[in-house]
């Protein structure tokens, strides 16, 4: 099927677009998996990119969402590195709302997530907590995230089969420095709209970003 | 206690339904352990570490879903999961009616002769170039475009010769519709072209309280009068209102424009056939003969009335405000161009701002009032998470009754925008905080202007009632409602 795009993650030109398979699929974003296990995720406009994103429009989404198997060939669209900026300014007030806000939410698992955060044994983050990416994993892939920014090195035994197969895909992308759009938005200047995504992804993204940062109030 | 495990093969839920389901059936059964989660092998550490892990869960795969309560009814654990599962699946969402246009492609082809586009800036070059290419003119809501992005539409719109107004544009009034946040008014001759939407809604409301309307009020973005963008899209609609027969005076609102961009704009002026009005905020200049210039909002709207009945004079709000020294006074504005023209207006004063005219008075931290301040909470840093203040009281009014906790503060000065896009009931929600407020500090002086119309959807009156009557003095303009406030602090 020729898919026009709107925009789509560079590394995309990388993998076999050649019989997909559908995982699941929601209002917003369909994920299928790659005859290599890859996660490719097609978004509807105007959602931001998550690493193998592909950004369709609305009438294109509908045509993809509910197929089985998928053989894709895409053209149009702009190709976006997702890249960390080279330099970081998150203003003191965009911290001080991160952390309101992750205090005042309701988490399962919040106060044990918590102390082992409170420990640094970042490992046993891996696959904790609510959520299709559980919430440890969006912790880790922010907190990574602030590392490489910092050009400081990062534990690497991290055991990844821990987790779900999404939470996976964005641990591995966070290890080679691909990351969502939000996430580079946010190191870059505050840039707040992180958290609107998900539930409580885009809120324990930033907490492991300013944990990463050592920013955390 | 019995602890009770039910796996669900393969479940790929996104986290927002599992929440949801689970909170339903905590709220329904009136119990606290109920968890739904992948079972990786963290979680299942961490159900087990919490005694939620029972034989039945041990077993479950990381691409599973593990439902897991702790009752003291064995049975009820059976009607609780059935019960998740029937909240699980009534989250699908519905299907839309027939008949509205359902997705953009629709829009492009259907007759419709202009689209609103509002969303993240960031994809807004690839849409809006479609619609310009099919002829339709453009106003675009968002903000968080790039410069590059806006120079390249603009330039597209002008060869297609559409009419680009954005991005970040907040009001245009086009054939009487209101776009994104504008008034009820009247239809007339006085066409409108602003960098600015509240501004556009300052003027456009005070020439109706005057008893004139508005041919067409274009909005055409803040950044247009930079020299990159060179004001492509002001000049259009400056073209579009020399040939239009409705329209017989021009009003043009902004910031002040880069230097060669200004002298371009009113070189056009000075050459057309029609009357011009312009402010240029903090610029004031001296009047050429079919150009006058305006000091503040009200005075732009004014002189503009002015043209057609020289004996219009603005309504003067008779109040009586005591004088109190030694005490700081805190604007906190929802529109940016409002807030602006107080600092104008105050410029002899030492007063601070997240949008300061002199970059000296910039504050530190925004969310921190220092000193006298005014500050513009449609900025970005406030808008980023939250919905724009005039849509959303959140932010604001937490500030005012912050604000009233510090003994040190005399008078609060505030803005209220009604019409289309607006809150249904600003005044009511601004009124709660005051009443809050007034709790912690009675002295405490409230100001506020009302940006709207009679023939707003909010009721103009009720509106400046509910404000009287919690002891908030009403002012139909701001720049009245900012010389009141210097009248009681200065």
């Amino acid at each position: 099927m020729l898919i026009e795009t709107v925009a789509y993650d560079s590394n995309i030109g990388k993998i076999n677009l050649k019989e997909l398979s559908l995982k699941k699929s929601y209002k917003n974003s369909c994920y299928f998996s790659t005859s290599r296990g890859q996660i490719v995720t097609f978004l509807k406009n105007p959602n931001q990119l998550v690493p193998l994103g592909i950004v369709v429009r609305e009438n294109v989404f509908a045509e993809i969402k509910d197929k089985k198997i998928l053989s894709a060939e895409i053209f149009a669209g702009v190709a976006i590195e997702l890249k960390l900026p080279e330099k970081t300014h998150i203003p003191e007030y965009c911290a001080q709302i991160v952390s309101k806000i992750w205090r005042k939410m309701e988490i399962l698992f919040k106060a044990e997530i918590e102390s082992i955060i409170q420990a640094g044994k970042y490992e046993k983050l891996v696959g904790a907590g609510e959520g299709l990416t559980p919430l440890g994993d969006d912790f880790l892939v922010g907190f990574i995230a602030a590392k490489k920014v910092r050009g400081e090195g990062i534990k690497s035994d991290f055991d990844f089969s821990r987790t779900t197969e999404l939470g996976r895909h964005f641990l591995v992308n966070a290890v080679r420095g691909n990351f969502s759009r939000n996430i580079i938005n946010f190191l870059k200047d505050g840039d707040l709209s992180i958290l609107d995504y998900g539930q409580t992804s885009g809120v324990a993204t930033a907490m492991g970003i300013l944990n990463g940062l050592g920013l955390k109030k | 206690m019995a602890v009770k495990n039910f796996v669900v093969k393969e479940s790929y839920n996104d986290s927002v339904v599992l929440m949801n389901a689970a909170n339903v059936v905590r709220k329904k059964f009136g119990v606290k352990d109920v968890s739904a989660v992948m079972a990786t092998p963290q979680n299942l550490e961490l159900l087990s570490s919490l005694g939620l892990l029972s034989d039945g869960g041990k077993s479950a795969a990381s691409s599973d879903l593990i439902f897991a309560v702790k009752t003291n009814d064995e049975s009820a654990a059976a009607e609780m999961f059935k019960e998740f599962k029937s909240a699980l699946a009534a989250a699908v969402p519905a299907e839309k009616s027939e008949g509205e246009i359902k997705n953009f492609d629709e829009a492009l082809d259907s007759d419709a002769s202009l689209i609103l586009i509002s969303i993240p800036g960031w994809y807004v070059r690839a849409e809006a170039e479609k619609a310009i290419r099919k002829g339709k003119n453009v106003m675009v809501f968002s903000d968080n475009v790039s410069l590059e992005d806006e120079i390249f539409l603009k330039n597209l719109a002008k060869e297609k010769n559409v009419l680009f107004m954005g991005p970040d544009c907040g009001t245009s009034i086009i054939n009487g519709k209101g776009l994104g946040f504008a008034n009820v008014v009247r239809k007339g001759n006085i066409g409108i072209v602003g960098a600015s939407g509240s501004g556009i809604q300052e003027v456009t409301t005070i020439i109706h309280k005057l008893g004139f309307g508005i041919s067409q009020a274009i909005g055409v973005g803040g950044r247009d009068i930079k020299k990159e963008v060179g004001a492509i899209s002001m000049k259009q609609a400056l073209d579009f209102f020399e040939t239009d027969s409705e329209t017989e005076a021009v009003v043009i609102i902004s910031k002040p424009p880069d230097e060669a961009v200004a002298a371009e704009i009113i070189e056009k002026a000075k050459n057309s056939k029609k009357k011009y009005v312009i402010n240029f905020l903090t610029l004031e200049l001296k009047d050429f003969e079919n150009i006058s210039f305006a000091s503040t909002l009200e005075d732009a709207a004014l002189k503009a009335c002015r043209l057609f009945d020289e004996r219009v004079e603005v309504a003067k709000e008779d109040v009586n405000l005591k004088k109190i020294g030694g005490k700081f006074l805190r604007g906190l504005y929802s529109g940016g161009t409002l807030n602006y023209e107080a600092l104008y207006i105050l410029r002899n004063f030492e007063i601070y701002s997240n949008t300061p005219i002199d970059k000296s008075r910039k504050m530190k931290n925004p969310f921190k009032s220092e000193g006298h301040c005014l500050v513009d909470m449609g900025e970005d840093e406030f808008t980023r998470g939250y919905p724009h203040p005039m849509m959303d009281f959140t932010l604001r009014n937490q500030r005012i009754v912050a604000e009233a906790r510090n003994p040190d503060v005399g008078v609060i000065l505030l803005d209220c925008a009604l019409g289309w896009g607006c809150h249904p009931d600003p005044a009511g929600e601004l009124a709660g905080a005051v009443a809050e407020a007034k709790k912690i500090n009675p002295e405490i002086v409230f100001i506020t202007s009302i940006t709207g119309t009679d023939a707003d959807p909010q009721d103009y009156a009720q509106q400046k009632k509910k404000f009287e009557d919690t002891g908030v003095f009403v002012f139909p303009t701001n720049r009245q409602a900012v010389l009141a406030a210097k009248e009681v602090v200065f």
